[in-house]
């Protein structure tokens, strides 16, 4: 049953091939079986799952998505299962209330499996950030998954799980899938509600999907979508995409390949991987040219700026007072707060809300913060100008192939150029979609699509295009086969 | 950036961390190095561009003032520290 997609096992349970109870039970076999190997999940309510998937009667009026598993990370907010974001602050946190995504996908009859491991607060690249232990990459076991979503991407690429909830807030989808093989994507700023997903920094932060291929995210995405009252930055905007209209690639449509500094920078290899995409491109009757986004070299350093910023302020609230871990015993409550703070947030996690203390301090806000905010509106008018011109921007996911663990977990700046090819589309609140475009050396290349604001049908139905001629998001790493 | 630039002890006051002097001399050391590639940002023009705080340029839209949710203060302070008759339990700030 783990090699079906989603639309055969839909198939599957309306056919009464098996039941909801079965596909479940399924899944939940092979997590207790091979997640000691990857780690990818920190908690999982096999009983709770079972229980959802006993009382679910399928007919052919049902919801389509009623009796599919799905493994939500462990930043969304869930009832009942706590939610620890990766960190020991929440390791006891128990939402009072489920997040707007996981409630609409739990409407829809999607049945959780559990909460996938990620980087603490979403803040990394590897996943190593995580207090629970790094989740390994199911293609080498010595490998790094990517991150912030490494545990989602992971459990995604062992077959664990047919699909997984995920955030991206510079590369959090994108690049973990890159790195495990699968598919990826983040969607528009806004288009999903970030109400129940811990804030890491707000005008970035958007959930989205990873799962084997295009078609499968398709099914999610527009459950997932819409206006929510409780997130004043959700778009009221439908995806207006079916599963059927995926297969309708539009005519004329023209890839850009972004040409900038960054391909200097990055494994010649996967630019090869790349080259070899843009024949099946070409091959299915997409143009493809170049574009140049000028300003792209400083999306790094940019992003470094607004997004600590924004985490120093959002993690504020972490207090020890109302919910969270707290220091034993402190003498004063300058104390509780200090060493709340220095015990509960591991060390990445402090780097970047004294990085956005520094940026937005007295003397340094307006020649950091403000200007930071300035050149934003650069990269995204960069992106505009190649819009006029193209409809889907094409580039690497990241610059280099999954890294070894501990490799670069003491140079953050290594770290953090891992993202040189995802930030700028944060920056620009724009969508884009990681994809399998090959092997180097038995570990998956990721390319990637970014294309304008709400054009996530475009962007699925050019990658489900290219999956329809290509099957490297089938494959499966030979020890999680069975 | 320089080392000298960074004033590590009132960062940690203004983000109320804790951290021992080996642990600030090593936060310093990359604190450092983080700021010099941010500082890459200095070189940019920026002249009569506006600010972008939201990508999509999108204004908060307004609201009636009206309570949305009902009171589930119990429910919330389960997952708090330590409480007491409703109130949450901090150490003593009066004198």
């Amino acid at each position: 049953m783990h090699t079906l997609s989603i639309k055969k096992q839909i198939k599957g349970l309306r056919a009464k091939e098996f039941s909801a109870s079965e596909i479940t039970s399924h899944y939940l076999s092979r997590i207790n079986e091979y997640n000691p190997k990857i780690n990818a999940f920190i908690t999982t309510h096999p009983d709770a799952s079972l229980e959802i998937a006993n009382g679910i009667e399928i007919s052919k009026k049902s919801n389509p998505l009623l009796g599919i598993p799905i493994a939500h990370k462990d930043i969304f907010c869930t009832q009942e299962v706590r939610t620890t974001c990766g960190s020991k602050m929440l390791e006891n946190f128990i939402s009072p209330y489920d997040a707007t995504i996981v409630e609409k996908i739990s409407q829809a009859g999607a049945i959780s499996l559990g909460k996938t491991n990620m980087d603490e607060f979403a803040m990394g690249s590897s996943n190593e950030t995580s207090f629970y232990g790094c989740c390994l990459n199911p293609w080498d076991l010595s490998k790094v998954p990517g991150g912030s979503s490494g545990g989602s991407a992971a459990a995604v690429a062992a077959r664990l799980t047919p699909i997984a909830t995920a955030t991206d807030n510079g590369g959090s989808i994108r690049q973990p899938a890159a790195f495990c093989g699968v598919t990826g994507l983040k969607p528009t700023y806004g288009r999903i509600s970030r109400y129940g997903m811990i804030a890491f920094a707000s005008s970035l932060d958007q959930a989205g999907f990873i799962a084997p291929s295009a078609e499968d995210i398709a099914y999610f995405l527009d459950v997932a979508s819409g206006y929510d009252p409780k997130d004043s930055t959700s778009l009221n905007e439908k995806v207006d995409i079916t599963t059927e209209e995926i297969t309708n690639l539009p005519k004329n449509i023209t890839i850009g390949l972004a040409e900038s500094e960054l391909t200097e920078h990055t494994d010649p290899r996967i630019l090869q991987k790349l080259e070899d995409a843009i024949k099946v491109f070409t091959s299915i009757g997409i143009k493809v040219t170049t574009v140049t986004l000028p300003h792209s070299k400083f999306a790094i350093p940019t992003y470094y700026v607004v997004a600590p910023a924004e985490a120093s302020s959002n993690l504020s609230r972490f207090d020890g007072i109302r919910f969270g871990y707290q220091t034993n015993q402190p003498k004063n409550i300058n104390e509780l707060y200090e060493k709340t703070r220095s015990e509960g947030f591991g060390s990445e996690v402090k780097r970047r809300i004294l990085i956005g203390t520094y940026v937005l301090s007295a003397g340094y806000y307006d020649a950091y913060y403000v200007k930071a905010q300035k050149i934003r509106r650069l990269i995204a008018n960069d992106y505009k100008e190649a819009f006029d011109k193209v409809d889907l921007i094409l580039s690497p996911t990241a610059p280099n192939l999954p890294f070894s663990i501990g490799e670069k977990s003491d140079d953050p700046i290594s770290m953090y150029h891992n993202d040189s090819y995802t930030v700028g589309a944060n920056l620009a609140g724009l969508p884009g979609i990681s994809f399998p475009v090959g092997f180097v050396d038995s570990l998956p290349v990721g390319a990637q699509l970014i294309g304008n604001h709400l054009s996530e049908k475009l962007l699925l139905q050019v990658t489900h295009a290219f999956q329809n001629k290509s099957d490297h998001h089938l494959a499966i790493p030979k020890e999680f086969e069975g | 950036m320089k080392k000298q630039d960074i004033n590590i002890e009132t960062l940690k006051k203004l983000s109320m961390i804790h951290l021992t002097e080996d642990e600030s001399n090593q936060t310093l050391d990359k604190l450092s190095d983080i700021m010099e590639m941010i500082d890459e940002i200095i070189e940019v023009k920026v002249t009569n561009i506006k600010p972008l705080s939201n990508p999509l340029d999108q204004t908060q839209p307004l609201r009636l003032d009206e309570a949305t949710e009902k009171n589930q203060s119990e429910k919330y302070q389960t997952n708090a520290p330590k409480t007491k008759d409703g109130y949450y339990v901090v150490p003593q700030v009066v004198e």
